[in-house]
């Protein structure tokens, strides 16, 4: 029972010393912010912008940025600022659950493989060097094809085209974890497969997973973008961000805000994340940094 | 080392293989029916029979997969578009060397610039050069390639009138396509390169070679690079493969008449043989490029040539 | 040339580390001598500050985090610490050479070990690439390895068998100095004593001085001369080994000796020290080991303690050596 509390009260030392060293980066802090923010403006949207993001106004059609309306307007008179904060929502969901769903599908493919031994491994590893050898882009707009535009249909596309990706950074995690000698120990007071995955494989993961996770963030907010640019993915009306590109990519010469905007959204919330992936992986591992 | 050689084009033979059936497969699973989209709403149900009798539509899948795999590989036919009713494989054997010459400088400019980001800033660990590169590697992984794309076009094209907007023809028609789909590729490498550089030069050997009295120049150059370039091989396969792919995007931004133009228009079209006997043919490139890395890796590195070797 | 100079003077010498805000003090004014051709033994626990002293003298730190705060170091007559890098790089593996603690990582995994070893070779001596060859198969000869082993790599050898090329390598240009860290802790016990008397054999051809780093007693009885023995980054004793074998004075070298089981004695029970090594960044004040010294007083824990002579040679850190009052 002493010795139960002693490891509780160890863990939350730990996971709070992360937590101190992650807040004295100044630019993790930074990143995670940034990203607080977008995700905060894109959940409180509808008290942040003065106009409704679908009214049309044909008075204001292409109209510039100016006070009342900061990022101007689209090519239906479209308030472009409540229509970026809007399309945040869409946006920032589809990179945190698409990393999500990519991720857990990667772990249970990278746990049967480094840990069912060599023949689970094979197959898998097989299966992987198939979906490898089609570029995670492309993967995602043969699927997003075939099941059509739509949020979650997006969401599938782009869980897939990140698998191989997901699944060998698992693989290669939990071999490495699996060599360890509490692993041994573990087998050899005869716990079963599964409890030494649950209990002592899989929180090992947890770092490496969570570092990868948030990196992944900003590149699948950028793969949603492109898919709904070339016109799958999500598509207009809804305010995506990559559709407002593709929206008013035609109108760039005369009305370059349409486009400037939104990708200052993408960029910003991408590096927000990068900044935070790489403050989790310093704090994590303070050898690493320095 | 023969034996390696022989052992990863078996594998490469598997992959390929595996990739065309992969994608066919999920392209049978498209809905809606490919004779009414060639005919249109206006054709009779007769009509529609015989087409999907021609076209060998009626057959259980695993027959028509055993067609598509022969057609694909044996007479390295890829079908007719849906469109255009001419052949795929010539369309494409046409488009190829584009798509090429943008994803191969796509990925040399990344290596270029690159490696020497990452090279210096490991070096210069904690220094402003480390601090700059880091910044400038950041901001390449958040900036969306086709949003560069679009603003280069508007800086270079619209305003200051250097670069053709879109289309092909010299190399002015590269450089914006090229540096739009290196961008993230440079920050990957310099993020990679830097800390393969930086886990090398805090290992042991390293101070093994400064206590011989090696310069510090040599202690670069000659000892930490080398062992530093290994896993930045493997890395070059994986960013070719995103060249590969961003082209798709780059294409159609640029209006550049390659493979993943061809692509993007059959998708808008609903031209499924084009977009499946596209992503086959940069399926296959990509394989061979891993192949490429693969042998470059074993060649390099005496720990995997060895376990070779000695067989 | 300062003829009075002993053939190696460390002189208050002082390294700490800065990691962000805390500050790693691992060698605190240290003074040391050592005479041609003898051995010195720097003894102390994991982490004492005994590497970072032999890597100061070679001027291998990593700087930054490492910072020297103050010292001379006298190789020859010739203080080194402030020579410049070029000077430096002709003294480093071939007047001074070291040998690392752990041959499985010491050597560059994608270089043939006979090219590590002629690397050496060419950068010192004015032979050409045939020469540094030739001189370097002769070398892997000399610690029992084939020559046509040369042009194999590192993953083809054992363990015992790379430190063999290290200390080909080491020696390979008749240093005057040898850095031995730990030469024999990565090794099994069967090949410890081989490698300890080939590097005895190699020394005595060229009379070359060592300074041999561990915490192995055992190794200190077998190999050295003077004794100096480190704790939390200063010499707490040093003499000659007779002198702290048989007069241990300071109360932690009697607790290292203390910790040693006797065959001839029937003990029941092990003599550890108590308590652990200070933290690096927040070193006790007055003497460092008074928290854990059976003997502490509170005037221990007032002053920083200086080294006395007890006897000749014999010095010790320790206010009861101070008082006179041997224990």
């Amino acid at each position: 029972m002493a010795q139960n509390h002693a490891a509780k009260a160890k863990k939350t030392n730990q996971t709070l010393e992360v937590f101190k060293r992650f807040c004295k980066n100044p630019l993790s802090v930074a990143g995670f912010m940034i990203f607080l923010i977008f995700v905060l403006a894109a959940i409180f949207a509808p008290f942040i912008a003065k106009y409704d993001y679908t009214t049309m106004d044909t008075e204001l059609i292409f109209l510039h940025p100016n006070l009342e309306h900061p990022f101007g307007c689209d090519r239906f008179g479209r308030d472009l600022f409540a229509r970026v904060l809007y399309g945040g929502r869409y946006s920032i969901a589809l990179g945190v659950l698409g990393t999500i769903f990519s991720t857990l599908i990667g772990m249970v493919f990278g746990s049967i493989a480094g840990f069912f031994g060599q023949t689970a491994d094979n197959i898998v590893m097989r299966i992987m060097d198939i979906l490898q050898a089609i570029p995670g882009i492309l993967l995602s707009m043969v699927i997003a094809t075939v099941l059509g535009s739509g949020f979650v249909n997006t969401i599938i596309a782009l869980s897939i085209g990140a698998i191989p990706g997901t699944c060998r950074m698992l693989r290669g995690t939990i071999l490495q974890i699996r060599s360890n000698e509490y692993i041994a120990a573990a087998e050899s007071i005869n716990c079963s497969k599964f409890r030494i995955i649950v209990k002592h494989v899989i929180p090992n993961t947890f770092a490496p997973v969570l570092v990868g996770a948030t990196m992944g963030i900003g590149g699948t907010i950028m793969q949603a973008a492109s898919l709904s640019f070339i016109g799958l993915g999500v598509q207009q009306p809804t305010p995506e961000w990559g559709a407002l590109l593709s929206d008013g990519r035609n109108y760039i010469t005369l009305h370059p805000h349409l486009i400037i905007f939104p990708g200052l959204a993408i960029g910003l919330v991408s590096l927000a994340a990068c900044l935070m992936g790489d403050g989790f992986r310093d704090a994590m591992d303070p050898k690493l940094k320095k | 080392m023969w034996k390696y050689i022989l052992k990863r084009l078996g594998m490469m033979v598997f992959v390929v293989l595996g990739v065309a059936i992969v994608i066919f497969s999920i392209m049978y699973l498209v809905p809606g029916d490919p004779a009414q989209i060639i005919l249109g709403t206006s054709a009779t149900p007769e009509q529609l029979e015989n087409l999907r009798e021609s076209m060998g539509l009626n057959q259980p899948y695993i027959v028509q997969l055993g067609m598509f795999l022969r057609d694909t590989f044996i007479k390295l036919d890829l079908g007719t578009s849906y469109m255009t009713k001419t052949s795929i494989a010539a369309e494409i054997v046409q488009r190829f060397p584009r798509t090429l010459t943008l994803a191969v400088w796509s990925m040399l400019v990344s290596v270029i610039i690159g490696l020497p980001l990452g090279i210096i800033a490991a070096i210069h660990q904690g220094k402003w050069q480390d601090n700059l590169s880091i910044l400038i590697s950041m901001l390449g992984i958040s900036i969306p390639g086709f949003w560069l794309a679009l603003m280069m076009v508007l800086l270079f094209s619209v305003k200051l009138r250097w670069l053709p907007a879109y289309g092909i023809g010299g190399w002015k028609y590269y450089v914006m396509p090229v540096l739009a789909n290196s961008v993230g590729s440079i920050a990957m490498n310099a993020r990679q390169t830097r800390s393969a550089m930086l886990d090398v030069i805090r290992s042991d050997y390293i101070t093994t070679a400064r206590a011989k009295g090696v310069s510090e120049r040599n202690v670069i150059y000659r000892h930490a690079l080398p062992n530093a370039l290994i896993p930045i091989i493997t890395l070059l396969g994986t960013g070719f493969g995103s060249s590969l792919g961003g082209t798709v995007i780059v294409e159609s931004v640029f209006v550049m008449p390659g493979i993943g133009n061809y692509m993007t228009s059959a998708i808008t079209n609903l031209d499924y043989p084009v977009v499946r006997g596209s992503v086959v043919v940069l399926a296959i490139a990509f394989s061979f490029i891993m192949l490429a890395v693969d042998l470059i890796y074993a060649f390099v590195d005496p720990r995997i040539k060895a376990e070779y070797v000695g067989r | 040339m300062d003829e009075n100079r002993a053939f190696l003077e460390v002189e208050d010498l002082t390294v700490h580390y800065t990691v962000g805000k805390d500050t790693v003090e691992a060698v605190n004014h240290v003074s040391f001598q050592l005479q041609k051709g003898k051995t010195l033994g720097l003894v102390g626990e994991t982490g004492a500050g005994k590497t970072t002293i032999a890597k100061s003298i070679m001027r291998i730190l990593p700087v930054p985090p490492a910072v020297v705060k103050s010292g001379k170091i006298y190789l020859d007559g010739q203080e080194t610490l402030g020579l410049d890098e070029k000077e430096m790089l002709k003294i480093r593996g071939n007047k001074v050479s070291m040998i690392f603690q752990d041959p499985m990582t010491a050597l560059n995994p994608i270089m043939t070990v006979g090219s590590q070893i002629s690397e050496v070779i060419s950068l010192h001596k004015a032979v050409d690439k045939a020469g540094a060859k030739q001189e370097a198969i002769r070398m892997l000869e000399m610690v029992g390895i084939p020559a046509d082993r040369y042009n194999e790599y590192p993953h083809q050898f054992s363990g015992g068998m790379k430190q063999r090329v290290v200390i080909a390598m080491a020696l390979a240009c008749q240093p005057d100095l040898l850095l031995a860290d730990e030469p024999t802790t990565a090794l099994d016990v069967t090949i410890q004593a081989q490698v300890l008397d080939m590097i005895a054999d190699l020394r005595e051809k060229n009379n070359t001085s060592m300074i041999m780093i561990t915490h192995d007693l055992g190794v200190v009885a077998r190999v050295c001369d003077d004794v100096a023995v480190v704790y939390a980054g200063e010499v707490i004793e040093s003499g000659s080994k007779e002198d702290i074998f048989d007069h241990p004075t300071h109360p932690y070298t009697i607790g290292l000796f203390g910790a040693l089981p006797k065959l001839t004695g029937d003990e029941k029970r092990l003599h550890p020290i108590d308590g652990l090594t200070p933290d690096p960044t927040h070193l006790p004040k007055g003497c460092k080991f008074h928290p854990r010294c059976p003997h502490a007083t509170e005037e221990c824990a007032k002053r920083d303690i200086p080294l006395k002579e007890i006897t000749p040679g014999h010095t010790c850190r320790c206010i009861k050596a101070e008082e006179g009052a041997q224990k």
